[in-house]
């Protein structure tokens, strides 16, 4: 099982160079000389040459890449174009919120998403499984930032109109998980709809299987049968999309933040494409991707707690390194 | 002759689809007593699993449905319990064996646990008796104690089919049924297999129904046999005078079809014809189509039972007084 973890985080090495390689390709393309955004618009040419000399912008392009890729294995993801503060500070400071954010609007998803999927499955083209089909529908069609702003009108707005406070604040974090409520609602509504389907389909394949009608031969009940038996094989899809999921949630959480104010990397990143903060948009948008990448080996290594069939495989994992194995051919 | 144990009297079992209404199970009667064996012999589609399934009271609805018949467990009718009740039969007193062992444990969790689950269930034991109880029956089928701990898909085909077996006796049971316990496995499994259900069957003095195709296997375990063909029980008699006299043409064509060794034999001779849709059964005695005995009578309405002996019946115009020649 270490083997598997620390084999899975030496892959991590060419995913997160190939991923800095296309962001920091795109940024490169862009147009728009990261020098010119320093100095602002009233630099003249010299200045501004003097800069990218500075900024070592006039060398080749991989020799660039090369040199941020460098600084990034020291913790250096670059600075503000603007306020000349490290790219990785401001993101460590705002990323617990996205995180914290994203989590509850999974937690929602996982709850309501994996209920009322069990639920639907067990009633099959019953009206409560049309039902929780047509919120499914709604939940994944309706966008989030539409769905936010509906939020704040009902509970913030309405609400206080009529009963002269609002149930939940409408914008920033200070409130504590008070003001988690509406943007994890916002946030979690398309994910639980995504789950809650995920999990539908599960259930229905799981419920076929001859080991459920084991279950029911031994006389078990109907609630043992589909929470015990048939829900944990079930997950193993279900996780397969909560883990997708949350990483869309972490970049989707850039419209959800934007409507609530909501202080978190998303937002801060959206800030800095509208000003042009080159660097700032590159080390997030990095940032995030390690992030997601961490979740989805957490999502591998919770496969291996759900089905033993993968922990057997984890645990008969090799060190399948083709150099390796020459060298321990030829030293024998 | 010992005491009845079970008796089904006119079950009848309907699928009900969009297609049409499919009578798997179409007025059967059967009995056994307690201790016995039955096998109960038919091609696939003939309806041996849905009997089982409604005795187990575990038929897929939709679209399935027991729509007639009594069900006689112990001088109770099944079919009048509650669903609460039922369950608490199921696994306890009337236990079943499934066809394929291979898909019949549950991935996820361990040998002990789907061991110890069944006996925690139904008998008022604490976690450390019900551990010790579920290491007695992987003793009792073979199986080292220590693997309890691991997970089905570490265990063979075999293996699997005997914890399956251990699951279904855990709570000794009066009746088991087994069906078709060994066509998933090959033949030399299959030998194990049936050695160790023979060996608890005498042990625990259960009865049990044997689902089956192969009628070598029914001869080594089982003292009666129904034959059933597309939904129907044709023939029903003691194990030596259906292997003496099979009566049915359908019966008979099932022996004919078996190979003799001691000849040399380059064809098999096999029924003609093929059974019949469900949906589309023949009007009549459903084996007609088939018959190489074919009457006029035949395709009117589908034979009464007759009595050939205390211990033998039979439902074919053949033995009718006065319609088959050959009167009792």
């Amino acid at each position: 099982m270490h083997r598997y973890i620390i084999k899975r985080l030496i892959y991590f090495i060419p995913v997160l160079v190939g991923v800095t390689f296309i962001v920091f390709t795109i940024m490169y393309l862009t147009p728009g000389c990261p020098a010119t955004i320093r100095l602002g618009d009233q630099a003249t040419t010299e200045q501004i040459e003097r800069m990218r000399e500075l900024m070592g912008l006039n060398r080749p392009f991989l020799v660039q890449f090369g040199s941020y890729l460098w600084g990034l294995v020291q913790g250096d993801f670059g600075r503000s174009l603007h306020t000349n503060r490290p790219v990785l500070g401001e993101m460590m400071i705002r990323f617990p919120n996205t995180m914290m954010l994203a989590a509850g609007g999974m937690a929602i998803a996982v709850v309501i998403g994996v209920l009322v999927g069990v639920l639907s499955s067990v009633k099959q083209y019953s009206f409560s499984d049309t039902i929780a089909m047509l919120f499914a529908l709604v939940g994944i069609s309706v966008p989030n930032f539409w769905f936010g702003m509906m939020t704040i009108l009902v509970f913030a707005v309405w609400w206080s109109g009529a009963f002269g406070y609002s149930l939940f604040p409408s914008s920033g974090f200070d409130d504590g998980i008070r003001s988690l409520v509406l943007p994890a609602l916002t946030l979690g509504t398309s994910s639980a709809a995504i789950v809650l389907r995920m999990t539908r389909s599960s259930m229905l394949e799981v419920l076929r299987q001859d080991y459920i009608r084991t279950a029911r031969a031994k006389g078990l009940k109907e609630r043992v049968v589909v929470f015990k038996h048939a829900l944990k094989n079930a997950l193993i899809p279900v996780v397969t999309v909560v883990g997708l999921q949350f990483g869309f949630l972490l970049g989707g959480a850039v419209f959800t933040e934007t409507v609530f104010s909501f202080p978190g990397s998303g937002r801060f990143i959206v800030e800095a494409i509208r000003s042009r903060d080159l660097m700032v948009v590159q080390g997030g948008v990095l940032f995030l991707a390690i992030a997601f990448s961490f979740i989805n080996l957490l999502v591998d290594l919770l496969y291996a707690v759900i089905d033993p069939r993968i922990r057997t495989q984890y645990k008969a994992q090799q060190w399948n390194i083709p150099w390796l194995r020459r060298v321990k051919k030829y030293g024998q | 002759m010992g005491k009845k144990l079970l008796e089904i009297k006119g079950l009848k079992v309907h699928y009900i689809t969009d297609d049409g209404t499919v009578p798997a199970v179409d007025g059967i009667d059967m009995e056994i007593e307690e201790g016995e064996s039955l096998g109960l012999v038919g091609e696939t589609g003939a309806g041996k699993t849905t009997t089982a399934l409604g005795v187990m009271n575990l038929v897929p609805d939709p679209p399935g449905e027991i729509v007639d018949g009594e069900i006689i467990f112990n001088g109770e009718n099944l079919r009048e319990k509650s669903r609460e009740a039922y369950r608490k039969i199921r696994g306890n007193k009337i236990s079943m064996i499934f066809q394929d062992p291979m898909t019949s444990l549950n991935p996820v969790y361990t040998v002990f646990d789907q061991l110890e689950e069944v006996i925690k269930l139904h008998q008022k034991v604490s976690s450390s008796e019900a551990l010790q109880r579920a290491k007695e029956m992987l003793a009792k089928v073979g199986i080292p104690e220590e693997r309890g701990e691991e997970y089905p898909h570490q265990f063979s085909g075999g293996m699997k089919q005997r914890v399956l077996i251990a699951i279904a006796l855990a709570c000794n049971p009066a009746l088991l049924i087994a069906d078709e316990p060994t066509t998933a496995l090959d033949v030399t499994i299959q030998a194990q297999v049936l050695e160790v259900m023979k060996d608890l069957k005498k042990q625990f003095n259960m009865a049990m129904i044997l689902i089956t195709h192969d009628l070598g296997v029914v001869s080594e375990i089982c003292e009666k046999v129904a034959i059933m063909y597309a939904g129907k029980i044709v023939e029903f008699a003691d194990l030596e005078s259906l292997f003496t006299k099979p009566s049915h043409p359908y019966t008979v064509g099932l022996f004919n079809s078996i190979p003799d060794p001691e000849e040399d034999v380059t064809e098999l001779t096999p029924i003609k014809g093929l059974i019949p849709e469900p949906t589309e059964l023949p009007p009549g005695c459903v084996f007609h189509p088939r018959c190489p005995d074919v009457m006029e009578v035949c395709k009117g309405s589908f034979p009464e039972t007759v009595e050939l002996s205390p211990t033998h019946r039979v439902a074919c115009y053949k033995y009718h007084e006065g319609i088959g020649g050959e009167p009792k």
